[in-house]
């Protein structure tokens, strides 16, 4: 019982930073990233690889994976940070260029389905399927044998690391540098004229974004112990959007209440109640809820719980009513009355 | 030699099933400008109709019809209720793509619930084996293969060659001009959620016979394959997304032949990169979009 709760404890810790960290790219700068969960994922693999041993030798000896070493603690951690910002840095460029965000959308969709099978069906990269398990837990020793007080240090380290990020995204809102990004969301001409490099700004904040997510995986990694292709399905990646869009895009605040209503009550909570039906019945059951939750949140509270305060946005007033997150193009639903027909015009 | 000669027919039944969904996918993104991200869930709909049919005793290819005709039925019932509801209060792409990523999610776990999330396996008689310039196709793999053809054939007659086609295309192109020209969008746009959802559960039902078996996740597993072929033919783009698909599936086949077992995804992941970087409106994207300006 004492775990599960440090667990879930932890756990809203991570879903807390990935959907700050996506509020900044998406909420922010409208980078549609639907392939989030690869970033925290590679985070999570570059942690377990550098704390576990190498294969041959390490602790998990039935395991194989490429590479392996043994690295005291907090270097796993700052690794997983660089290789999130690393494969962000990598990926970003094919995001960042000019076309309909939709493409964005599918192509990032695409790559993090694709890359979730190519690590699962390859047996000597990163141990296929079955992932790697008997992750070191950091420094374990020094707690003994006190399983519960190590568990609850690791649980206020996280709120540590936590709440140092969400300084970090809120700093970066307020900041010049948050304004010149949502003035490119919300106005890429005025934004240009004022000599914004719309390329530079997007990929510092994508980068961030990355880093920030590599460090939940590590973080996480390190303290759950194992990790396979399916703790990252796409799907996770939605579990953050939804809380970033239920708790109000571009909102701080709202992202960590929408961590705290998704990431907890939704996806944690039912593995305190009395199991149903089959086992695994409940994990098909939570993924319906969060379909039907999105499907609500997106008809009853579309503009989310927290408002992104009037005054970061552009000139302290609402964007334009026609532009969403994704810009013009918009839906054809073609009924007879106008008031319901929007021409995309992209096409 | 002969490795690469059996890819190359594999291949051609990938493609087969792939232009058949990707065809669907840009029928319907370009007529209703939906980013239907649920669309695997429904290929995965028209797989397990198939299954259930031919545990009745009826013909596998009695299953992938009504599959097809299911399917087209269902995405008919959610593009005009859940997806129209949705965008006549305002919802824009992006929100759109979240509700059509959160019914898939709702279609995929509720199979799962049903089936345990386990793999069922089809059977029913493969046929002999062809030789077809030295590549060894089953029966099944022929019928695939001409069912794909019959479809591209059919689907570009209609489209070019008859008044209906004439009608979805302005649509797509223009609905407000269409619509005072005196074409029923409306029914148009009906039209299409249906048709594109034929063809998407044909593609689920042609996919799964070719595996010989399905589970919750065929359809969404295969999904990345669609938009990568989408993307790379230019969204709407219907006969270049047919030659995509080909190229698309040849390339993976024959690039798998030479590495490991599962090389072939990371190819899937290469193209659709170097795609974004090198043309962002799709391979053929541009080279369409004249060809139908000049009508």
């Amino acid at each position: 019982m004492n775990f599960y709760l440090s667990l879930t404890a932890v756990y809203f810790v991570v879903y807390a930073m990935g959907a700050l960290a996506l509020n900044l790219q998406f909420g922010l700068g409208g980078i549609v990233n639907f392939g989030f969960i690869i970033f925290e994922s590679a985070g999570a693999y570059a942690a377990a690889l550098t704390s576990v041993g190498s294969s041959a030798t390490g602790v998990a000896q039935s395991e194989t994976y490429f590479w392996g070493t043994s690295l005291p603690f907090p270097l796993p951690l700052i690794v997983a940070v660089l290789v999130g910002g690393l494969l962000a840095a990598v990926i970003g460029p094919a995001t960042m260029r000019k076309m309909r965000r939709d493409y964005q959308a599918a192509a990032m969709l695409a790559i993090a389905i694709i890359a979730n099978q190519l690590v699962g069906n390859t047996s000597s990269f990163l141990n296929g399927g079955n992932g790697i398990a008997n992750i070191p837990a950091p420094l374990r020793s020094v707690f003994g044998s006190s399983v519960a007080a190590y568990d609850w240090a690791y649980v206020a380290w996280s709120f540590l690391l936590g709440g140092g990020v969400f300084l970090l995204c809120r700093w970066i809102s307020i900041s010049p540098f948050g304004r010149a990004v949502r003035l490119l969301r919300d106005d890429e001409e005025a934004a240009a004229s004022l000599g914004i490099n719309a390329w530079s700004v997007r990929m510092r904040l994508f980068v961030v974004g990355g880093m920030i997510a590599g460090l939940t995986g590590g973080l996480l990694v390190e303290f759950i112990g194992a990790w396979s292709p399916s703790a990252w399905n796409y799907q996770e990646t939605f579990v953050l959007l939804q809380a970033v869009i239920l708790g109000g895009v571009g909102s701080e605040y709202g992202a960590v209440f929408g961590a705290l209503i998704v990431g907890v009550i939704l996806l944690q909570l039912p593995s305190f109640l009395p199991a149903i039906g089959y086992p695994g019945l409940i994990d098909s059951l939570q993924w319906i809820l969060i379909g039907v939750v999105y499907l609500a949140v997106l008809w009853f509270l579309p503009q989310g719980t927290f408002r992104e305060r009037a005054s970061l946005r552009l000139g302290g007033r609402a964007p334009p009513e026609k532009v969403g997150p994704l810009g013009q193009e918009s839906i054809r639903i073609t009924g007879p009355s106008g008031a319901t027909t929007n021409e995309g015009p992209a096409q | 030699m002969h490795l690469l000669v059996t890819s190359i027919g594999f291949g051609i039944v990938q493609a087969a099933i792939l232009s058949i969904a990707a065809i669907g996918f840009s029928l319907q993104f370009g007529m209703t400008n939906v980013l239907n991200l649920a669309y695997g869930s429904f290929m995965t709909v028209g797989a397990f109709t198939a299954l259930l049919t031919t545990e009745q005793g009826l013909s596998i290819w009695v299953g992938v019809v009504i599959g097809s005709i299911a399917v087209g039925l269902l995405s008919l019932l959610v593009g005009r209720v859940v997806i129209r509801r949705f965008a006549s209060r305002g919802a824009r792409l992006f929100e759109m793509a979240i509700v059509s990523v959160a019914i898939g999610l709702i279609i995929d776990y509720i199979m799962a619930a049903i089936t345990r999330s386990e793999i069922f396996q089809f059977v029913f008689p493969l046929g002999g084996n062809h030789d077809v310039v030295g590549m060894i196709f089953t029966s099944t793999q022929l019928y695939i293969v001409a069912t794909a053809l019959a479809t591209v054939a059919v689907l570009e007659v209609i489209l070019h060659r008859t008044k209906l086609g004439i009608g979805i295309r302005a649509s797509a192109a223009n609905g407000q001009l269409a619509r005072a020209s005196g074409i029923p969008t409306e029914r148009v746009v009906r039209l299409t959620w249906f048709v594109s959802g034929m063809l998407c559960g044909l593609g689920g039902a042609l996919l799964s016979v070719s595996y010989l078996s399905v589970s919750f996740v065929t359809g969404t597993n295969f999904l990345p394959y669609i938009l990568a072929a989408v993307v790379v033919a230019g969204i709407g783009a219907i006969g270049y997304a047919a030659l995509a698909s080909l190229v698309l599936a040849l390339v993976i086949q024959i690039a798998g032949s030479f590495g490991a077992g599962s090389f072939n995804v990371a190819i899937a992941v290469g193209v659709l990169l170097l795609m974004l970087l090198v043309r962002p409106r799709g391979f053929f994207g541009e080279l369409w979009e004249k060809s139908e300006a000049m009508g």
